[in-house]
């Protein structure tokens, strides 16, 4: 029979799950571990780095039992709060679960660990000549556990669809420290599709230990286009004429010119510098599809008033065209201080009148505000430029950006295409869902057996009430606790 | 509660001409016959009805156009079979966003048909789709050889407006292509099975119908070349939209259907469909067959659309057809490598019982189909056809894929279950249902686990 330990910290038991060094509490340390990308930000009183989803079940066991608050964590790039320790406790950083441990080209699947960089998933299918689709702007750092959490899209999303239409199966630790397998590659299996639950659940219902990925084959041929266009009126009109006339491109994105002008000195992006707006649209399949749909946006965008229409194949040309896009958000920084990245959705046809509304609204509030978005799902991200430091700035930014949320939502919209709804967007929940929507989403947070202490105070806006002086100030020892 | 009471009841909820007369065995859901049938004409008066329900302790079972109703387990209980073929609307078509939402009792064929007027379509197979409802295809999560292309329900509908089991409009998703607002209510009650509660609008992302498209056969001998065929398309980069490997009954009952050439002497069959711009169809049918000619194969060709089409839907439909059901359907899926194994373990097991297996496996996708045919007269013994179940998924276990029986009589499923046993997570499945059905209303006992 064992004999009774004396009382440990917390701390202490996490170091013996995970090893000394793989757990951080001093707030030197964890400090990097205070935010993701978005505003809200709040020290945990450990970080925790497991390595087996067998540490993962008794972290989350000991936090559970314990009704200490864990959030689990990726690499931290998240945009709406997912990832923060809103109400202190544990965080669980799965980012030295690392490993890539099957890539299967016949049955054209991989299963790599939560901690795997998205990126790295395509580098490894593509030695088969395969591709893993979801392609997240952070995709040299963000984590496939982070995209199950968030149903991550991404530019190349538009044909292929984002992450819950990429993931076959996965492992989960549950809120109570239980593991599961939800689905699998073989399809058909009866039951609910949990699976499809966890997806997108912003890290509440679970954590993933393990993920079957779905890799496509690369498409036999690419082409990338650049339509620059008078202003983002014209574009945005284009975006929806070349989806009503039947042609879905692997991408089409828009960059304004404030974007471009940011962009510019950092990135040989070589855009017209007139420009009020660039489409950036790519086609991909069959080669002879490839050269049909090219043509069809061509004349599209041509009839519309682009001028000069680039294009490339070759893979080096392609990735100058893109790094405009893909360095966007850092350039930002050139311009203000902060910017507020919002993401609304909106039905594709209305992206014109949506775009000049928002524009109205920035320039009433006195906001520069730049765009750069996924245009072709109707997926917009206006950029809110302002700085911090002028007091109430902070506070209008989020007004204008509740402002827009509406009128995405009255255009039949909704309150997030793919950043989530995290911390940020809890209060926008009841603009698109009724109560008895949200009841039902908790119930399958109940079922699931996730408490208020797992990943407490996201997406849904009920249960405690956060943020108003609940929050742990320290973690509680364990009375007796066994080593 | 009475007949009468039943009936007056119900008349109260969704008004009298809603309810149907004579007899009910015809709506017998697996041998049981409910107390009453209602074909509410709006979602208020399902509300109605369902609320009624719920407050009486009432069993509802669901019901589209009947297609899939030989799914699940006999019922529990049943007093209202619930028809959904008044609910038939087309509530949205934005051909512009590519996106249309429709009530859950308009069919498929009806759907597809206005879609067509502006060159789109919803992309989903189900068999009889001039019978089979969005609702009920949703409900059973129907698919076919297409969704290793299109892919399935769950990633086509963007929006779900569904009723719980205590009448109480519910919804998930919206009408926008992307989406990540809360929990992916949709997906909970796509194969649900009607057990959660009742899908009465849904919202799909389309699809462009393609400029061309073409169909080709290839014939071989054994099931080998016939994989090593599809494993070399696959291989090379081709994104066909089908690609089937069907075994001699189902491509000849496919074939007698639409007047293709019978090819008594080859017995596996691989089916591609090729899609898209008239220039990239035509040289990947070429590609594919050569992939065919060099695993040693014949190629076939279908050339005239019409035939095409009639060749699909006859695939789509094995063992479905009202000229001649099959009297099981089943359900496996495996990996490449338990494939064959697989399929050559249902031939041998139709021929040591005198049955006939007509198989269809969906490749790249690894989900395999079996219309069985045991005889009818006298009409196969319900102990034989359960000890054929009971062997199939002992084969599927060891391949470690599921495995399903599809449609049986109801006297087979006294003696086996229909859909295996749950696996650990079945737990939470469990709870979901406590949660959200209390009561027991819906389709009590029906679906996996007795959910």
């Amino acid at each position: 029979m064992p004999r009774a330990a004396p009382d440990l910290s917390l701390v202490d038991v996490l170091k013996d799950i995970v090893g000394d060094e793989h757990v951080l509490h001093t707030p030197e340390d964890m400090l990097v571990f205070e935010f993701d990308g978005s505003i809200d930000r709040e020290l945990p009183q450990a970080v925790v780095l497991p390595s087996t989803a067998e540490q993962v079940s008794r972290v989350v066991r000991l936090a559970h039992d314990h009704g200490v608050p864990l959030v689990p964590r990726g690499a931290g790039t998240g945009l709406s709060g997912g990832s923060v320790a809103i109400e202190g406790g544990i965080l669980l950083v799965t980012t030295r679960m690392n490993r890539i441990l099957e890539v299967d080209p016949v049955n054209r699947f991989a299963i790599v660990e939560p901690g795997v960089i998205n990126i790295h998933v395509s580098q490894r299918a593509a030695e088969h000549g395969l591709m893993y689709v979801p392609d997240p702007s952070s995709q040299k750092t963000c984590t496939i556990g982070g995209n199950v959490a968030e149903n991550s899209g991404g530019p190349h999303c538009l044909a292929y669809g984002v992450t819950t239409n990429h993931v076959l199966g996965l492992e989960a630790v549950l809120p109570n420290g239980d593991m599961v397998w939800l689905g699998g590659y073989e399809p058909g299996r009866p039951g609910y599709d949990l699976l499809g639950l966890f997806i997108g659940s912003e890290g509440t219902l679970g954590v993933a230990t393990k993920v079957m990925v779905k890799l496509m084959p690369e498409p036999e041929a690419v082409k990338t286009l650049v339509a620059p266009f008078k202003d983002i009126d014209d574009a945005s009109r284009a975006v929806s004429e070349i989806i009503a006339r039947g042609v879905i491109p692997a991408a089409l994105e828009m960059i304004d010119r404030m974007t471009i002008e940011a962009v510019g000195p950092i990135v040989r992006a070589d855009y017209p510098p007139d420009a009020g707006a660039v489409l950036l649209i790519e086609v991909d399949g069959p080669r002879e599809a490839v050269d049909a749909d090219a043509a069809s946006v061509e004349a599209i965008c041509t009839e519309l008033g682009a001028q000069e229409i680039r294009s490339a194949e070759d893979p080096k040309r392609r990735e100058r065209l893109w790094a405009a896009r893909k360095g966007a958000l850092g350039a930002l920084g050139r311009l203000a201080p902060n910017y507020y990245i919002l993401d609304g959705v909106v039905p594709r046809t209305r992206l014109p009148e949506v775009l000049r509304i928002v524009n109205d609204i920035c320039n009433r509030r006195g906001f520069r505000v730049s765009n750069v978005f996924h245009a072709g799902d109707g997926n917009l991200h206006p950029n809110l430029l302002f700085d911090e430091r002028i007091a109430g700035e902070a506070e209008r930014v989020l007004e204008a950006g509740e402002e827009i949320m509406r009128v995405c939502v009255d255009a039949g919209g909704s309150i997030t295409g793919e950043h989530g709804v995290g911390l940020e967007k809890k209060s926008f929940m009841r603009l698109i869902f009724t109560d008895d929507d949200i009841r039902a989403m908790e119930k399958v947070k109940e079922a699931f057996g996730a408490t208020d202490t797992f990943n407490p105070c996201k997406v849904l806006p009920t249960g405690i009430a956060c943020g108003e002086g609940w929050r742990l100030s320290r973690l509680p020892s364990i009375p007796g606790a066994y080593l | 509660m009475t007949g009468a009471a039943l009936h007056d009841a119900l008349a109260g909820a969704v008004g009298p001409d809603a309810l149907a007369g004579g007899d009910l065995a015809r709506f017998a859901v697996d041998g049981v016959s409910p107390k009453a049938v209602a074909a509410p004409d709006s979602a208020d008066a399902a509300s109605a009805l369902l609320r009624l329900a719920n407050e009486s302790g009432l069993a509802v079972v669901p019901r589209g156009g009947g297609v899939s109703m030989a799914a699940g387990m006999p019922p529990d209980r049943l007093d209202v079979v619930l028809e959904t073929r008044r609910l038939n609307t087309l509530t949205l078509h934005e051909p512009a966003d590519l996106v249309a939402g429709a009530q859950a009792g308009m069919t498929l064929e009806s759907l597809n048909r206005a879609l067509a007027e502006h060159g789109q379509m919803l992309p989903l197979d189900a068999p009889n789709a001039g019978r089979a409802t969005l609702g009920g295809i949703l409900s059973a999560d129907v698919g076919g050889p297409r969704r290793g292309f299109y892919g399935t329900a769950r990633d086509r509908v963007i929006g779900l407006n569904v009723l719980d089991p205590s009448g109480t409009p519910v919804k998930g998703g919206g009408r926008v292509v992307k989406n990540v607002a809360g929990y992916d209510l949709p997906k909970l009650f796509i194969g649900a099975y009607g057990s959660l509660g009742l899908i009465v609008e849904a919202t799909f992302k389309l699809a462009p119908l393609p400029a061309a498209r073409t169909a080709i056969v290839g014939a071989f001998a054994k099931i080998g070349p016939a994989l090593d065929a599809a494993l070399a398309v696959l291989k090379s980069g081709l994104r066909p939209t089908a690609l089937d490997l069907l075994n001699g009954a189902a491509y000849r009952a496919a074939a007698k259907r639409v007047q293709m050439p019978s090819i008594s002497d080859r017995d596996y069959f691989l089916a591609a469909e090729l899609a898209g711009v008239p220039g990239a169809v035509e040289r990947q049918k070429m590609q594919v067959h050569r992939a065919i000619t060099a695993a040693g194969g014949k190629s076939l060709l279908a050339d005239e659309t019409s035939q095409q089409d009639g060749f699909w839907r006859a695939i789509i439909d094995l063992g479905r057809t009202a000229q001649r059901p099959a009297t099981i359907i089943t359900r496996f899926s495996s990996r490449w490598d338990g494939l064959e194994k697989l399929v050559l373990g249902h031939e041998a097991l139709a021929e040591s019982n005198e049955a006939e297996a007509a198989i269809e496996v969906y490749l790249g996708v690894g989900l395999g189909r079996a219309a069985w045919w045991a005889g009818e007269s006298p009409p196969p013994e319900p102990a034989k056809l359960a000890a054929i179940i009971v062997t199939l998924r002992k084969a599927a276990e060891i391949a470690g894929g599921p495995f399903v029986v599809e449609a049986a009589p109801p006297a087979v499923k006294k003696l086996v279950d229909v859909w295996g046993l749950p696996g650990p997570e079945f737990e939470i499945m469990r709870r979901i249902k406590d949660l959200f059905d209390p009561n027991e209303v819906m389709s009590p006992g029906r679906f996996l686990g007795g959910l």
